[in-house]
């Protein structure tokens, strides 16, 4: 290598780093969604439990689940949770005396929020190209099964379960699952032979990703 | 014949064992590769020396420095971006990063197709819409 090739190598290097940075940092893209937050009603929801996903950059002031409450119309919701990958479990937040702790939102996560009564909420936001998500493999302290839910982005090109696994990585993905208000269960799709029907992606619903192997992921979008 | 046969091969054996260049032309054969070899372009080895290094890497941020400052003070499209997000009322109100250039935004109901005859100018540094009506979900561009 002559120090010409070496200096011009180091002075592209520069330039692409800095291109580059400048790119993943932009957000061209806001948002605004008219969602609706269903109080139990046969064939509709049966306990009023609905998933809610939100921007990765979220409305002024929107940072914990009391924020959420308050937004949504807090008469009007039971409680918000959200998902504990490292115990499987569910964090409930009421903001009633006694209630909880009120969790921060957090960029990629969907939430759980039970409503007493039904509002059409309108969740506004942008997006952070930036952003990777942890998708997260078993692993002891961190993700019991590998199971992440996983807010899906308004403006994915993944449309559906399918497209959604291999956006993430075929082989690194055990199951995707959707949540179905009108029976609390969970739909589940695997990909594989007998795995289910590859259900379609909606934007403001979050979906369970099962993991083989740990992925930070940066969906594709337009 | 046998003779005959016997003496070409004599020949060409006495010819080939003979050297054809003279000593001093072999010298100076060897003379000329030795300063070719001599003449080539030194090849560069990043010192390993900490100092050298530590320069360098000093450098690096300085002439990243240097090259912001000198870029076009206009926001390419790629780097205009959404600062904040707010509903105000009816409104909900896109704050634009750097909002003193000019700005477009275009509003669809697919994030894959927008009409750019659509597009609208952000003023002041703001862009809003009606909050409550309109399609179950909307798409901005900021361009």
């Amino acid at each position: 290598m002559t120090k010409r090739t070496f200096v011009g190598g180091a002075i592209t290097a520069l330039a692409v780093a800095l291109t580059v940075g400048s790119l993943v940092t932009a957000s061209n893209m806001g948002f605004k969604l008219n969602y609706s937050l269903s109080q139990a009603a046969a064939g509709t929801s049966k306990t009023g439990t609905n998933v809610l996903a939100l921007p990765d950059n979220r409305q002024s002031g929107l940072n914990d689940a009391k924020n959420l409450m308050d937004d949504i119309g807090f008469a009007q919701v039971q409680n918000v949770q959200r998902f504990l990958k490292a115990t499987d479990t569910l964090q409930v937040y009421t903001g009633r005396k006694g209630g909880g702790t009120a969790f921060p939102l957090v960029a990629g996560e969907g939430v759980y929020v039970k409503m007493n009564t039904t509002v059409n909420y309108i969740a506004v936001g942008s997006d952070d190209p930036a952003v990777a998500y942890s998708l997260n493999a078993t692993a002891a302290g961190t993700s019991k099964t590998g199971t992440n839910f996983f807010a899906y982005n308004y403006h994915q090109t993944a449309g559906d379960a399918k497209q959604l696994m291999d956006d993430v990585g075929f082989a690194q993905v055990q199951n995707v699952q959707r949540f179905l208000k009108a029976t609390d269960t969970l739909q589940v799709y695997t990909g594989r032979k007998g795995g289910g029907t590859a259900f379609a992606l909606v934007p403001g619903e979050a979906y369970y990703i099962k993991m083989n192997t740990t992925v930070n992921y940066s969906p594709s979008h337009y | 014949m046998v003779n005959v046969l016997d003496s070409a091969i004599a020949q060409l054996r006495d010819a080939s064992s003979r050297e054809a260049l003279s000593e001093a032309g072999r010298a100076r054969i060897v003379a000329e590769a030795w300063r070719q070899q001599q003449d080539q372009p030194e090849a560069f080895e990043p010192s390993t020396r900490p100092a050298r290094w530590v320069g360098w890497m000093a450098a690096f941020p300085i002439a990243a420095s240097v090259l912001v400052a000198l870029a076009p003070d206009q926001e390419t499209p790629s780097t205009a971006r959404f600062a904040k997000v707010e509903k105000v009322g009816d409104e909900v109100v896109f704050h634009v990063a750097n909002g003193d250039t000019d700005h477009t935004v275009t509003r669809s109901t697919d994030p894959s197709s927008f009409n750019p005859k659509a597009e609208q100018d952000v003023a002041d540094g703001r862009y809003s819409d009606r909050a409550n009506s309109g399609p179950v979900v909307v798409f901005y561009k900021l361009d």
